[in-house]
């Protein structure tokens, strides 16, 4: 409908972004393949008008990653460059720059370099870009995907913002439902390229089968579901006065693990430890990581959080011996200022993109690359027990590179994972995975942890960092802002969000519910729903 | 530089570039003072990792060369390798790319060439970037990419299928986004701001000119 906010979700794979590109007219006529039926835009037949005609009649796309899709260096430049390729004239053109620049909040910055702009402002400028072509249909493809929970809000809220003062239809492809869903007319879940169900958002995501099939229904909604609450709460804050309406329950009724594996970790040894450290780029005006000291024991499994350009990523470099610290002392599972060939075999990495980690012909290849130091029996034996476990038997003579998306991400972890490594470092594991492919992932980092790997996950997943690590750091311009165990009472989970770190939705009810004088120990929904069934 | 017409800066440019390539001896010391001094000022410290790449190969001609008997030849190839180098290292970080992209349109180009050239040139940077998570990556994996010769050259050969396939992607997808812009739809793009070409240009036109008739006119007085 003309003027509404439509969000489409479902499991990676499932169909949503190719939705959005038939939409804009991309599929099929720039990417190939068949297309049945009609698409109708804005008065045009999708599937034959071409996708910079349908740009011209006020359709066009914000993709994931801002950067990707760039074609100037400088703000101005690059708004002016939908304009320019309508042959507006120059006055119109000056004139829509300026409008979009002031609508997203960056009219400071129109002369400035993207390159030199946060993750949240580059997709500012993407929005912008698109705004600049005023468009009646705005297609957006997980536009939060790699931004931080504060700033993935702040992009949210402008979308919602920006429906109302231009009246323009918005169509969104997202994860983070709890964010998007409260601003949403309706919700279409897309699930192996076909509508499972559409509508309005409360009423759609109140399925209790969902979540298994890989939809990330808000933990406040799966709560209040599993409770049999008539309330459909999509935020902590409705969860948790729904509870408290509710009456009867609360208390803490379950224990929790958490004291337990910390006792069980502080007996451990350290794995990595960092004292002091400090960190500038070669030509770099400033330190990039600033005094940071920690230590992760065997079996810790850590949250690293802080926003984009933190740091997180150089911590995690130092820590494998990539880089050297400008000061201070780094030692990896006992070896001190490690250098990576030293501790290369006991240390496993899975990069953000798993492009940039597959290097071998096969799927077999891959995953033997770390097992050269074995024989014959025992590489063959893992590489078989790795296929198996993360579903990839029946592809192990393919090239890594002609996989799937989610095929390629659990090929990365496999591969990383086969050697058995000592210290694991994660960057961003859950970005471009559904629900069940996060809570897939948050059970192997626990059984890797029982294991006694220590583990280390960078993440903006609030869900993913509560589900899977039982301790958060905290990064701010390079340095350490906090260092706290991931508690379920509402003492820990207060002293988290006096720190600054998002708390995942069932602990921020638990807060919510102790500022009623309700109180509950909960990390997880199942644990939050005994405590008030 | 900045301050002038960027089809001045081309002109400019394309003087120094003609003097090394065709200028002879002339040419070469001119354009390999300038590259020094340009260099020096727009940031030597970016210039090292890229002229040290293409040394080796400077070496390689001139040895050649000097094999065949043709040593100061040699010598003058290998030069000019590098000082074509450096000048184009130091122009790519003195100029602007999109005033660079107007001057080129300007001057009757196709604006579909003249975006292709405008992505290359913003693709550098990038693929540079996915070349080094792809070293990452192969360093915590025991490849050697920090090894002998040999088996350094297996392991480069084993990031470039990566690097070509994640490079076509990002091109693809490029492509995709200008097209949801609208990039196709203009038969004459129109451009928020005309270039203006001033006295100021028209002097460093000049000077390229008087540059290139310098570098024969000496040229010719040398034995």
């Amino acid at each position: 409908m003309a003027g509404e906010m439509l969000v489409v979700c479902g499991p990676s794979g499932g169909g949503k972004s190719t939705l959005l590109r038939a939409c804009q007219g991309i599929v099929p006529q720039l990417t190939g393949g068949a297309l049945a039926g009609a698409a109708e835009v804005v008065g045009c037949d999708a599937t034959v008008t071409r996708p910079h005609a349908l740009a011209a009649l006020g359709v066009t796309i914000v993709y994931q990653n801002a950067l990707e899709g760039f074609v100037a260096d400088r703000v101005d430049d690059e708004i002016a460059f939908g304009p320019e390729s309508l042959g507006l004239a120059p006055d119109e053109i000056a004139s829509r720059v300026d409008e979009a620049l002031a609508d997203v909040g960056l009219a400071h910055a129109a002369r400035r370099a993207i390159a030199a702009l946060s993750g949240g402002e580059q997709q500012r400028v993407a929005i912008a870009a698109a705004l600049a072509l005023r468009p009646r249909v705005l297609l957006l493809d997980e536009p939060t995907a790699h931004l931080d929970e504060r700033t993935a809000g702040e992009i949210v809220g402008l979308l919602g913002q920006l429906r109302r003062s231009r009246g323009m239809t918005v169509i969104v492809a997202e994860h983070r439902l709890g964010l998007v869903a409260p601003l949403a007319d309706r919700i279409a879940i897309v699930i192996g390229g076909r509508l499972h169900a559409v509508g309005a958002p409360r009423e759609v995501l109140r399925d209790p089968a969902l979540p298994a099939l890989g939809v990330p229904v808000p933990r406040a909604l799966q709560v209040a579901v599993h409770l049999g609450l008539a309330a459909a709460p999509l935020t902590p804050g409705e969860l948790a006065n729904a509870l408290v309406a509710r009456g009867a329950g609360g208390g803490p009724k379950t224990g929790h693990a958490d004291a337990l594996s910390r006792a069980a970790a502080a007996a451990a040894d350290v794995a990595l430890r960092f004292e002091g450290v400090r960190y500038r780029y070669p030509g770099a005006t400033h330190d990039a990581v600033r005094d940071v000291s920690f230590a992760v024991r065997r079996g810790e499994r850590v949250a690293l959080v802080g926003p984009s350009g933190a740091g997180k990523s150089t911590l995690a470099r130092l820590a494998l011996g990539l880089a050297r610290p400008t000061a201070g002392e780094i030692a990896a599972l006992g070896v001190r200022s490690p250098a990576t060939s030293a501790i290369a075999p006991r240390v496993g990495l899975v990069v953000q993109n798993p492009m940039h980690q597959l290097l071998a012909e096969t799927v077999e290849d891959e995953i033997a690359l770390g097992l050269r130091g074995r024989d014959r029996t025992g590489r063959s034996t893992r590489i078989d027990e790795m296929l198996a476990r993360f579903d990839l038997a029946s592809l192990r003579g393919r090239h890594p590179l002609s996989l799937s998306e989610g095929q390629r991400r659990r090929l990365a972890l496999a591969a990383a994972i086969a050697p058995s490594p000592e210290l694991l470092v994660l960057d961003e594991p859950t970005l471009a995975q559904d629900e069940a492919q996060r809570i897939a992932l948050s059970r192997l980092v626990r059984e890797l942890g029982a294991a006694g790997v220590a583990i280390v996950a960078i993440t903006h997943d609030r869900e993913f960092a509560n589900d899977a690590c039982d301790r958060v750091i905290a990064i701010a311009e390079g340095a350490l802002v906090a260092d706290l165990p991931l508690a379920g009472d509402a003492a820990g989970i207060s002293a988290l969000a006096k720190a600054g770190i998002p708390l995942a939705d069932v602990p921020a009810t638990v807060l919510a519910l102790s500022g009623a004088g309700r109180h509950a120990i909960a990390r997880s929904v199942d644990e939050l729903v005994r405590a008030f069934r | 530089m900045s301050a002038l017409d960027p089809r001045a800066q081309l002109a400019l440019f394309a003087a120094i570039l003609l003097g090394v390539l065709f200028g002879g001896m002339t040419g070469l010391v001119a354009g390999g003072a300038i590259a020094i001094i340009w260099t020096a000022r727009s940031g030597a410290s970016r210039a090292r990792a890229p002229l040290a790449a293409v040394l080796p190969l400077a070496l390689f001609v001139a040895l050649l060369d000097a094999f065949a008997g043709r040593t100061s030849e040699g010598i003058a190839a290998g030069l000019r390798l590098v000082e074509t180098t450096a000048l184009a290292l130091a122009f790519a970080r003195s100029v602007d790319a999109r005033a660079m992209t107007d001057a080129l349109r300007a001057l009757r180009l196709p604006h579909s060439f003249v975006f292709v050239l405008l992505a290359g040139a913003r693709f550098v940077p990038v693929t540079g970037a996915d070349l080094g998570e792809l070293v990452t990556a192969a360093r915590l994996r025991g490849i050697g990419v920090d090894a002998g010769p040999w088996r350094r050259l297996a392991a480069w050969r084993a990031l470039l299928v990566p690097l070509l396939v994640i490079t076509v992607r990002r091109g693809l997808q490029l492509g995709e986004a200008m097209e949801a812009r609208g990039f196709s739809t203009a038969s004459r793009r129109t451009v928020r701001t005309e270039l203006r070409w001033r006295v100021r240009d028209s002097v460093a036109g000049l000077a390229a000119l008087l540059y290139l008739a310098l570098i024969a006119l000496i040229g010719s007085r040398l034995p």
